[in-house]
């Protein structure tokens, strides 16, 4: 899975936040602004991982639990599924 | 046809009744019709008229040619150190506030309550759905537009912007100064953003940087009662 290019990252007054560039001007759903570990996993995803991958990636980088490192991840990867943001 | 729209001159030929008078008080007079250089021109095609119709056949023809022209000006705006935030705008005492908010959460309730408060000959609505905000001369200006959503609440005047406020409804009314993160929040979801334009997001991006710099943006819960603008007024200090 990896980001779709209809969606960009910009930052704002230190905030980074998820933009989609091709949705319909009608249309002004709630923006996804994300933290460190999520700016992290958006680097990983603009190229095809998989959900394993990402974990691999995310505990060479953070000093987590494996547990805790799987959760994150789903969690994550669920928000940017359920927002269409993922192909 | 040329209009005067926040300190612009707009070309563009109405069709629909809609727009035609809404647009009536931008029109500039006939000694300027000719020879003006537009700084926008707004042409739709009819490919786009009817693409929109398919996908939202709710909608006449009249409605699309009104909803479809204000998105082009957005757009254009964005080439003019300006971008149209979906609020309610209210100017009193020659400054403005902005009520922002998901649709149907109060924003022109909310407004109402200033006129009731204050009177309708000294709380004026500049823009009741879609205010056109500019940087001119290092100060953000609010002016009205043709376009204000459901309402042809709107007025050709120009007002420096004060404040924003996000909305919410609430039990209790409260009022506090809003977390930057959750400023960029409200700000960029209630922008109206450019399709498929990198450039232009950009210049949207410039400019919400400098209004998070500039304007001082607050969060309010309010219950629509007149308790809500007194809060909020002693708040901003208007």
């Amino acid at each position: 899975m990896k980001i779709k290019s209809d969606y960009i990252l910009r930052e704002l007054a230190g905030s980074h936040v998820v933009v989609p560039m091709n949705q319909e001007v009608i249309n002004l759903n709630g923006i996804i602004s994300l933290n460190d570990a999520g700016m992290f996993l958006w680097k990983e995803l603009l190229d095809d991982k998989s959900e394993q991958d990402l974990v691999c990636a995310f505990l060479e980088e953070y000093n987590v639990s494996q547990v805790t490192a799987n959760k994150d991840i789903n969690d994550f990867v669920t928000t940017l599924r359920e927002a269409d943001i993922l192909e | 046809m040329a209009y005067k729209i926040a300190d612009l001159i707009i070309e563009m030929e109405p069709i629909g009744e809609i727009l035609l008078k809404q647009g009536k008080s931008y029109l500039l007079d006939k000694s300027f019709q000719v020879d003006t250089p537009s700084d926008i021109v707004i042409d739709l095609s009819k490919e786009s008229l009817e693409t929109f119709r398919a996908k939202y056949p709710q909608f006449t023809l009249n409605q699309i040619e009104y909803i479809l022209t204000g998105f082009e000006f957005s757009k254009g705006l964005l080439d003019f150190m300006g971008f149209c935030l979906h609020s309610s705008a209210l100017a009193l005492d020659n400054q403005a506030v902005l009520f922002s908010a998901p649709c149907g959460t109060g924003k022109s309730t909310h407004a109402r309550l200033w006129q009731e408060y204050f009177g309708q000959d000294k709380a004026i609505i500049v823009n009741d759905d879609k205010p056109a905000l500019r940087l001119i001369d290092d100060v953000f200006y609010v002016y009205g537009t043709p376009w204000s959503g459901k309402t042809d609440l709107n007025v050709n005047i120009k007002v420096p912007l004060k404040a924003i406020v996000f909305i919410e409804q609430s039990k209790v009314n409260y009022a506090d100064i809003m977390d930057s993160k959750q400023a960029v929040q409200g700000l960029v979801t209630q922008s109206m953003r450019p399709v498929k334009d990198f450039g232009r997001m950009d210049k949207l991006f410039t400019l919400l940087d400098l209004i998070i710099k500039k304007i001082p943006i607050y969060k309010m819960g309010c219950n629509m009662s007149l308790d809500a603008v007194e809060l909020i007024c002693g708040m901003i200090n208007m």
